[in-house]
């Protein structure tokens, strides 16, 4: 498919998805890239500290999760950890009843009675 | 290889101190864990992208205009306060001058001192006290300006 529409989803989605693994269990940088690629690289494509860093550093900006660092014993640095504000829990509570929502709307468009022999 | 990626990220990204070390530290961290799982700096910064892509994904997200604004507007309001606080100085200073020079006079009409010195202090005295309170008003006069200036441009910023 054309990279320039998975951006787009990409785009509106991966906050969410972010917020999804950081409710789950404090986390920090390296950790979420990995697992955003198991779970996810089929069909995200390979997650990259590039694209998620700034967006965690927005998601911290706005008060939606916080951050702690702590010492890492590997190796000598220091990690920061990432875990959920509550602000950070009710909107992900409301992007995840809006995404389905969403998701329900626009199968409704994808499942149009005349949709499949359209595009025979 | 990371230390001169690091050192170039720097350079683009126009935060305030706090806010740039932090994401310096990032980076640290993110080679860090990454050589924990045995992968290159090279892969790494292919994830991280050139550190001006880098710096672009930044200001994507976090907008560093609003960062440079915030230090201006803070360097408009300093200056307001300084030639506030210097206008009102020298309106002070105005006002023990011609107190002193009031008190000479009566002292001179009194006759208390002699005719040079009370001609003396008092043409001194006006000279000095003119000149500050011109520099006392224009000093106001800047501030006021500043201070629309300062008004101006924050309602500009909310549009």
């Amino acid at each position: 498919m054309n990279q320039k529409y998975v951006q787009q989803f990409k785009k509106g989605s991966l906050e969410m998805v972010l917020l999804c693994l950081i409710a789950q269990k404090e986390t920090y940088g390296y950790e979420i890239i990995t697992e955003l690629n198991n779970k996810g690289a089929a069909v995200l494509g390979y997650a990259k500290e590039g694209t998620v860093y700034p967006i965690l550093y927005r998601l911290q900006e706005a008060g939606l999760i916080q951050s702690r660092i702590a010492p890492a014993a590997a190796n000598g640095g220091s990690k920061k950890y990432y875990s959920l504000t509550e602000k950070g829990k009710v909107s992900l509570r409301e992007m995840i009843d809006f995404w389905k929502d969403y998701t329900v709307c626009v199968n409704h468009f994808i499942n149009g009675p005349d949709l499949k022999e359209a595009l025979l | 290889m990371k230390d001169q990626y690091i050192r170039e990220v720097e350079k683009m990204i126009p935060l305030p101190n706090r806010a740039k070390r932090e994401v310096l530290r990032d980076l640290e961290e993110a080679f860090a864990s990454a050589a924990e799982h045995g992968e290159t700096e090279e892969q790494v910064i292919q994830r991280l992208g050139s550190p001006k892509e880098f710096a672009e994904n930044l200001n994507e997200q976090i907008n560093f205009e609003r960062f440079t604004q915030e230090h201006k507007k803070r360097k408009q309001m300093l200056m307001i306060i300084c030639t506030f606080i210097f206008s009102m100085l020298l309106f002070g200073i105005y006002a023990v001058l011609k107190a002193v020079t009031l008190t000479h006079k009566i002292e001179g009409i009194i006759g208390g001192a002699d005719g040079p010195t009370a001609i003396f202090v008092a043409s001194a005295g006006v000279d000095v006290s003119l000149v500050v309170v011109a520099l006392g008003i224009a000093a106001f006069a800047v501030s006021i300006l500043l201070t629309i200036r300062y008004i101006y441009d924050n309602r500009n910023d909310k549009k």
